[in-house]
């Protein structure tokens, strides 16, 4: 069958030379179409004296088969070119500017607010919040600081016409909480508060964060664990701690806390004034009176609570040189978030 | 409270080193806030501790702490030289003790020696004259206050009662002021002398001619003298010291230091001590019951039993032992001294807090229940976050002239004082601030913002009752997009806001928040609506007025939304719902109707029409203009249907869309485009 060798090797040539899809199907019916060669051939078998027509219909055949491999391989082949050319055009500048990242930005006394708050839930402690605008009783009277009391002076109120105020601190929520629910308590209250007192390091509304536990076994050792812990794990670092004897109308004994400053390490710089401390909250044990006030027997019972600053803490974990920043809300400052 | 280390060290022996003087003084609660060239120092001294406002009150506490017995001060008695005496009428229980001394042919031109001068300076206290400088000397360092009258300006007698109405005087630094019922004054049979306590009246001072003086020693109640300093806006040294109560047995100490200091300085001639006291009876002794049980429970630690008596004693108390614990009796001049609990503080004083170990307290594990429906703050915050907002925390008054365009004067909750006269109303809602935010920013080169805020907002209701309700707000103005080379240019507008919230709608559990009309003072009426969960009303989104943005000088529109926290925050709970296993098919239809017809009609009938063959609908296109009558719009509607529990025949899907077809024409005159 020399006519089938030469049919094959031309077939194979020409697949082979062939530049895209549309050759390779011109080539396929000029070979295996109606009228194509190998179909031809494969007509002559029946000319063929009936011995030989078994062997020639395999032979011819099997060149079938090899024509239809090689037309599929080329196939393949060629939309793999084409796929590369394609890649080849495709070339993007990967630097250019993305589009739509919209990712906005959280306040950073939120993002103080939430640090702290997930400590203290890993404890086990409960959040509340509370109202405001406050009255006289759960603001002032109910942590034994009655009207005429000095360390009202302190407190520069802001009030309404009908004798409400706004809260000057979170404790009035700590009175509320201690109302409704029995000891054992821990329990955190964070939020805005409001002073009557605008300068360089004040505004007068700012956040503070309060907490208390009420229990059993409680005890100033208690307290001193659980500030000297917090200020390290929020500040990350093993900062020295300082507790000294202060006053505050609803703790006894009461303490004022400065931690070593985060700015210098306690070496001495503006931040803490040259002294290497910074003094950061106010905590002391729950005054018996308030926990009486809440109908808490104090014989049975103690607790501790302590407050502070929110804005200050965020302005010394961001590193954030004046209050004021905080509230303005220029958007290149909050976009530093 | 600023004073000379030098004159602290005549009273006690104290170390020599400032920086250990410091450590020491902040050991024991005194806040060390300055120290002057080594030689001043100045405390910060807590308000129940008036009996440290003076040099002997700091030194009994160090006297304490280094346990070293205060130096002998010798403070003699001096017997009268003259029988000059006046008489002295107690007329108010206000005053417990009137100590008065008369001191004739006073030098009052006498110099003042350098000695205490420089420490009445060194206080920060003016030099005036040798008769002041004794009386406020004496006053540093014995912690009381005294004044000195010239004899001459009293007639007769020297009275000690309440004001009357209509009475006035002139004080010392020429100042009128008008008393009141309630104010305590020194007077003479027929004028008001002196603000007791607080500061004396000029026509009774000592003057250049002055030869004769009275001096006051008295005690005067501490709720009185601060309300009574506050009600005039006044402060003296003299006022402050009261206000925190000054011990009633050093009167008799301190007239007899300035009897002495006269005597030397002045060589005035003291007369008899006359004493009026309101009661004959003795100020109860305060005595409690102090637990060794209860001192190990707050401290964790239990002190040597000698140690406690020790530091007990020397700060001034009695104790004596008992099976419990010791029965203390306080000195009069611990007023801050009244409960157990305060003794056990005084002993962490002097063992020092640092000496207290810091142990971590246990308690029961317990999970916390968490209800799956309520969303949390953060989880509010951080949608609208990752949806390109920044959060901003502003202040939470305004100014009146704002709080108006917002909100009717009657409903305002208004600052009695306020800390300016543009932070005196609490904001009604949260867009004045937001709004003050934008006028920020956009004086700064910044034209696109995007921000939102969660805070209370602060309303009078019909009944003038108080409301103040959590919200979440948010503003938008400006390009949705920051310049890009590849997106095109837009500005943001109403429905880049719906998404906003109809993001949060789907954070709050696929809520399904509903759009309606509603009037509200502050949003354009065409481009504004009213958010409603189910029947509840819980918010708006929109532009603002045009004539709000004119009043405060915007000329760019504003978007702006405010939600009730609460009604957003509580969402469900999942329900599964079965996924039909069919092909939707989906035949888009593109009508003409009337402009002013809402597409939430269109797809209310399609629904009604379709049942629950209707998947979804997909508004694709709305155009008017070239081709559309003038007055009408054309909407496209894909509309997707899927039949549960098989898939669709030709016939079914022709039946349907014909009906709905005919529906929208019978509706709303819908024609087929």
């Amino acid at each position: 069958m020399q006519e089938l060798t030469t049919i094959l090797k031309q077939a194979l040539t020409a697949i082979n030379s062939a530049k895209d899809e549309v050759t390779l199907e011109t080539i396929r019916v000029a070979y295996l179409g109606k009228k194509g060669q190998i179909t031809k051939v494969l007509k002559d078998i029946g000319n063929l004296p009936i011995a030989q027509r078994p062997t020639a219909g395999v032979a011819v055949n099997q060149v079938k088969q090899q024509i239809f491999a090689a037309i599929l391989q080329r196939k393949a082949y060629l939309a793999e070119i084409m796929v590369e050319q394609k890649i080849a055009t495709e070339q993007l500048d990967i630097s250019l500017p993305a589009k739509s990242v919209n990712m906005g930005t959280l306040h950073p006394v939120t993002k103080v607010f939430t640090r702290l708050l997930q400590f203290f839930t890993g404890l086990g402690f409960d959040i509340a919040y509370g109202p405001e605008i406050e009255d006289e009783y759960h603001n002032f009277a109910a942590l034994n600081i009655p009207s005429y009391h000095p360390a009202r002076d302190a407190h520069d109120t802001f009030y309404f016409a009908n004798k409400t105020l706004l809260r000057t601190h979170t404790s009035p929520v700590q009175i509320r909480a201690m109302q409704q629910q029995q000891p054992p308590l821990r329990i955190i209250a964070p939020g805005r508060v409001y002073r009557c007192d605008s300068d360089l390091t004040h505004t007068p509304m700012f956040h503070q964060l309060e907490g208390f536990m009420v229990g059993e076994d409680l005890s100033f050792a208690s307290l001193k664990a659980i500030i000297t812990n917090l200020l390290q794990v929020f500040f990350e670092k093993q900062l020295a701690i300082r507790f000294r004897p202060s006053y505050f109308p609803f703790t006894e004994p009461s303490a004022e806390v400065d931690m070593q400053c985060v700015s210098c390490d306690g070496v001495g710089c503006r931040v803490c004034k040259n002294t290497g401390w910074l003094e950061i909250l106010g905590c002391g044990m729950i005054h018996p009176k308030v926990l009486e006030n809440c109908n808490i027997d104090s014989e049975v019972y103690t607790g501790f609570a302590f407050g502070f600053g929110v804005d200050r803490f965020a302005m010394l974990r961001y590193g954030i040189n004046d209050l004021r920043i905080l509230f303005e809300n220029d958007i290149k400052f909050l976009e530093q978030f | 409270m600023k004073f000379a280390i030098e004159w602290l060290r005549t009273w006690v022996d104290i170390p020599d080193s400032v920086v250990e003087l410091t450590k020491q003084l902040t050991q024991i609660g005194f806040e060390v806030e300055n120290v002057i060239d080594e030689k001043i120092i100045d405390l910060a001294i807590p308000p129940n501790r008036g009996d440290c406002l003076s040099i002997m009150g700091i030194a009994r506490e160090l006297a304490v702490l280094n346990r070293v017995p205060l130096k002998p001060v010798t403070i003699p008695e001096i017997s009268a030289k003259t029988t000059n005496s006046i008489a002295v009428n107690l007329q108010a229980k206000e005053c417990s003790k009137y100590l008065a001394r008369t001191f004739k042919q006073v030098n009052v031109h006498a110099k003042t020696p350098v000695w205490l001068e420089q420490r009445l300076i060194a206080a920060g206290i003016n030099c005036i004259s040798a008769v002041v400088d004794i009386t406020n000397y004496v006053m540093l360092e014995l912690g009381q206050p005294m004044h000195a009258f010239a004899l001459s300006a009293i007639a007769n007698e020297i009275v000690v009662r309440p004001a009357k109405q209509q009475e006035s005087l002139v004080l010392l630094d020429n100042t009128k002021i008008f008393l009141q019922a309630e104010d305590l004054v020194i007077a003479d049979q027929s004028k008001v002398l002196a603000l007791a306590g607080v500061m004396g009246g000029l026509a009774s001072s000592i003057t250049e001619d002055s030869q004769d003086i009275l001096l006051e020693c008295a005690n005067f109640s501490a709720i009185n003298i601060r309300a009574t300093a506050r009600r005039h806006n006044l402060a003296s040294e003299s006022s402050f010291r009261f206000a925190r109560t000054v011990d009633p047995q050093l009167a008799e100490l301190a007239l007899a230091r300035a009897t002495a200091l006269l005597q030397e300085i002045t060589a005035a001639q003291p007369g008899p001590i006359i004493t009026a006291l309101h009661s004959k009876e003795q100020l109860p002794v305060v005595t409690i019951m102090l637990r060794k049980a209860r001192i190990a429970k707050i401290l964790t630690i239990a002190p040597d039993e000698l140690l406690i008596v020790d530091i007990l004693t020397r700060l001034g108390m009695v104790c004596e032992t008992v099976a419990t614990g010791w029965q203390v009796t306080v000195p009069s001049y611990r007023t801050d001294l009244t409960l157990e609990i305060d003794l056990i503080e005084e002993i962490a004083r002097f063992i020092g807090y640092d000496n207290i170990p810091a142990v971590m307290p246990t308690a029961n594990l317990q999970f916390k229940p968490h209800a799956e429906n309520i969303i949390s703050e953060l989880q509010v915050k951080t949608c609208l976050q990752y949806r390109g907002y920044n959060e901003v925390i502003t202040y939470s008054f305004i100014a009146p002239e704002l709080a108006e365009l917002f909100v009717a004067k009657a409903e305002q909750l208004i600052l009695t004082n306020p800390i300016s006269a543009d932070l005196a109303v609490m904001r009604p809602t949260l867009w004045p601030s937001l709004l003050q935010v934008v006028q920020y920013n956009k004086s700064r080169q910044c034209d696109s913002l995007r921000i939102f805020e969660l805070g209370l907002k602060f309303k009078l209701d019909e009944q003038q009752q108080l409301q103040q309700t959590k919200v979440i707000a948010g503003l938008a103005m400006g390009k949705a997009q920051p310049e890009h080379w590849d997106l095109k240019s837009k500005d943001y507008d109403f429905f880049d806001l719906k998404g906003d919230i109809e993001a949060l709608a789907k954070l709050a559990g696929n809520c399904g928040f509903s759009y309606k009309a509603r009037q509200q003072q502050a949003l354009h009426p065409g481009k504004s609506a009213a958010i409603y969960k189910g029947e509840q009303h819980i918010g708006y989104l929109g532009e603002l007025h045009p004539k709000l943005l004119k009043t405060l000088a915007i000329n760019e529109p504003i978007l702006v939304f405010e939600i009730d926290f609460a009604a957003l925050t509580c969402g469900k709970i999942n329900k599964f719902c079965c996924i039909s296993k069919f092909p939707g098919i989906r035949r888009d239809l593109a009508i003409i109707v009337e402009q002013q017809i809402v597409v939430c009609d269109l797809v209310a009938a399609v629904t009604a029409v379709a049942g629950n063959l209707l998947q979804d609908i997909v508004i694709f296109d709305l155009y008017c203009g070239k081709g559309i009558e003038h007055g009408k719009k054309s909407v496209g509607l894909g509309i997707i249907l899927q039949h549960p529990s098989r898939t669709m025949v030709e016939e079914e899907i022709t039946q349907v869309m014909g009906d709905i077809i005919k529906q929208l024409k019978l509706q709303f005159n819908a024609i087929l485009r």
